[in-house]
């Protein structure tokens, strides 16, 4: 067969079976089935391979925007700033100090004979005596040192090197006040206002101090002296003190009591007569100058507590800064304190910045385990590092008492240097360790002369504090999970290779202007800042007529 | 994180949680492209890497929202190069790999 036909030139069948001439289209072909088109399946455009992987990569970068934003959010959010939103609820002291309870705080060991201050050992009652001095017309500066009268005089004869700082720090301070009378600082309009509203609207009066009240201005009211015996119990009009089930009950109700009335950290210790000073006791005449070394027998436990200064003016020392606000609240958990435990029968009595102290607030820190040291010669608690303005008070309640810690932050402060290298006065010490020996311990001695000295220079309204050490501490930072992770790290890290990582990095990453350009202008300084002041303290962003004639940097 | 709110702060979190098990599916859809596998240990290593660069990006804009504009770049600089190549190295080493010869 061959082309379908037989060899007799016939049709086979199989041929005209096959052959598309013959092929005649039904409707059910095989071919093509008719299917319903409510049953076609869609097709979907996206498989659900392609879901996965196009949703993986969509994920993963929206993981590490997330990540971003949470983290500016959390940086600026008001859970950061520690002192100032869980303070009622004891909130802010929010590291476990437990694991870290030691017998005796670094540098509280005496390595020699333990001499108590004296009342000249304090700048302020120095200053206030040559000032007093100068106002009365008893001595001038043109008279010299061994002209200068009394324990004051004497004390800077034992400290020659000191004087002339003395001297320079008051021809500052009136150079720096004439410069404000004269209008030269109407960029720190409003810090200069939110200064003054706390300092003379919020803490004194024309009597004297509004909270708490303090002696020294019911003695020079009334001319009669007040003894602690008798001021210590002013207020206690109960018969018998009500008895506590045990000091345990005591100091946890104190402790609770004292952040209601608006403190952030608070730590209970035996009161140490070691840190109390002599010939000074307020409510006495000069302020206590024949007390001595009296310890009144009820000063039995003491009461530590404090607040930080609220943190975006504090990273913006000098001239946008103040103590006031720290100062001020402190000053009001004092009082309240105060009058609480009076209310319950006991004696009690406030010791409160800027001035009004017989004790040495730093060393009581350490004792009650709320701070460690630090090379600046302030106390460094961890929550809040060096910004934290203390008070106390003194009481005999007997209380379960808190012991010191040790969280290896004097140790950091043996490599970082931060604070000594951007002082504008010099007045921070530079050696590795503490080697200076005052009154028994072993300390970076502050150069208070040099310090006081950039006070009086300085940019603020009332020619007091600088505060950049506390700005720039690494330490002083606000509450967000990083600063967290090195908080917890650094203290358990046997190696030290977290406070080398830590220090690296805030060394390298991050912009903290020197000493000197922290000055005056007319010192040589440029009055930089370490942070940019916040918007409500731009008095140029607020006010008509002043000329900005200096730059921000960085992130406003 | 949400001012003026008790729930989206938690809601967030839970989305966040909730994409990592996209990105591990994504994660093994992608190695089925290339045709290639890891075995689980690995794949722990690599998201780790990715969740450690997750926290570095973190940690700087927590800097840049304490307004440390300078310390956040910086540290999502210094700290994150070294997370990429690290996740470099690990997908040389674990994904496209040398086949055996």
């Amino acid at each position: 067969m061959k082309n379908g036909k037989t060899d007799t030139g016939k049709k086979d069948g199989m041929s005209i079976v096959s052959d598309p001439a013959n092929y005649k289209k039904h409707e059910m072909d095989f071919n093509e089935p008719q299917i319903d088109e409510a049953l076609k399946p869609e097709k979907s455009d996206v498989s659900r391979r392609n879901f996965l992987k196009l949703g993986g990569v969509a994920a993963a970068t929206a993981t590490v925007a997330g990540a971003g934003a949470a983290g500016f959010k959390i940086g600026r959010s008001d859970d950061a700033y520690t002192g100032y939103g869980r303070t009622y609820q004891g909130g802010d002291m929010f590291f476990n100090r437990e694991p870290f309870r030691v017998k005796t705080a670094a540098m509280m060991e005496p390595v020699g004979k333990v001499e108590r201050p004296d009342r000249y050992d304090f700048i302020f009652d120095r200053i206030g005596e040559i000032i007093g001095m100068i106002q009365k017309g008893v001595w001038h500066p043109g008279m010299g040192l061994e002209k200068l009268p009394g324990g004051v005089g004497d004390y800077y004869r034992k400290h020659p090197d000191k004087y002339p700082i003395m001297m320079d720090s008051l021809q500052k301070y009136g150079k720096s006040r004439e410069d404000w009378k004269n209008g030269k600082h109407l960029r720190y309009t409003l810090s200069a206002a939110y200064t003054e509203a706390l300092c003379q609207g919020g803490m004194y009066n024309r009597h004297g101090a509004t909270i708490p009240e303090d002696p020294d201005d019911v003695f020079k009211e009334t001319g009669k002296p007040i003894p602690p015996e008798e001021w210590d119990y002013r207020h206690v009009k109960r018969e018998k003190p009500m008895e506590f089930k045990s000091p345990q009950h005591a100091a946890k109700l104190i402790k609770r009591m004292a952040h209601l009335f608006g403190t952030s950290i608070v730590a209970i210790g035996k009161f140490d007569p070691r840190f109390m000073f002599t010939n000074k006791m307020r409510g006495m005449p000069n302020g206590g100058a024949e007390w001595g070394g009296k310890v009144p027998e009820h000063w039995k436990s003491i009461i530590v507590f404090g607040v930080p200064m609220y943190w975006d003016q504090t990273y913006s020392a000098i001239g946008y800064c103040t103590s006031y606000d720290a100062y001020f609240r402190s000053r009001v958990t004092a009082g309240l304190l105060e009058r609480f435990i009076n209310e319950l029968g006991y004696p009690a009595r406030a010791q409160f910045p800027g001035y009004h102290y017989e004790i040495m607030m730093e060393p009581q820190l350490l004792l009650t385990g709320l701070a460690e040291y630090s090379r600046s010669g302030m106390v460094m608690v961890p929550e809040l590092g060096c910004n934290v303005r203390p008070a106390a008070v003194v009481t005999n309640i007997d209380f379960e008492y808190d012991q010191p810690i040790s969280v290896k932050m004097s140790e950091f402060c043996m490599k970082c240097k931060i604070c000594a290298e951007a002082c504008p006065s010099g007045a921070i010490s530079f050696e590795d360790e503490p080697n200076t020996v005052v009154r028994g311990f072993k300390r970076w001695k502050l150069d208070e002369e040099k310090c006081y000295n950039q006070w009086a220079s300085g940019q603020t309204v009332d020619a007091l504090g600088c505060r950049v050490c506390i700005g720039v501490c690494p330490y002083s930072r606000k509450n967000t999970w990083i600063h967290t992770i090195s908080r917890e790290l650094e203290p358990r890290d046997p190696t030290g290779l977290v406070a080398d990582g830590l220090l690296a990095m805030q060394k390298n990453f991050f912009r903290i202007p020197k000493g000197q350009d922290f000055q005056s202008d007319w010192l040589g300084g440029k009055e930089d800042v370490y942070h940019n002041p916040p918007w409500y303290l731009r008095a140029e962003e607020v006010f008509e007529g002043i000329e900005k004639t200096w730059e921000y940097h960085g992130m406003s | 994180m949400f001012p003026g709110t008790t729930i989206l702060n938690y809601l967030f979190w839970m989305g966040m949680g909730m994409m990592q098990i996209l990105v591990i599916a994504g994660a093994y859809e992608w190695l089925k492209h290339f045709k290639k596998s890891v075995q689980w240990w690995q794949m722990v290593l690599i998201y780790g890497c990715f969740i450690s660069f997750s926290l570095v990006v973190a940690g700087g804009f927590t800097l840049m929202g304490e307004y440390e504009s300078q310390g956040g770049w910086y540290f999502i600089g210094y700290l994150g190069l070294p997370h990429v190549i690290a996740m470099a190295i690990l997908l040389k080493l674990f994904v496209f790999k040398k086949a055996p010869v």
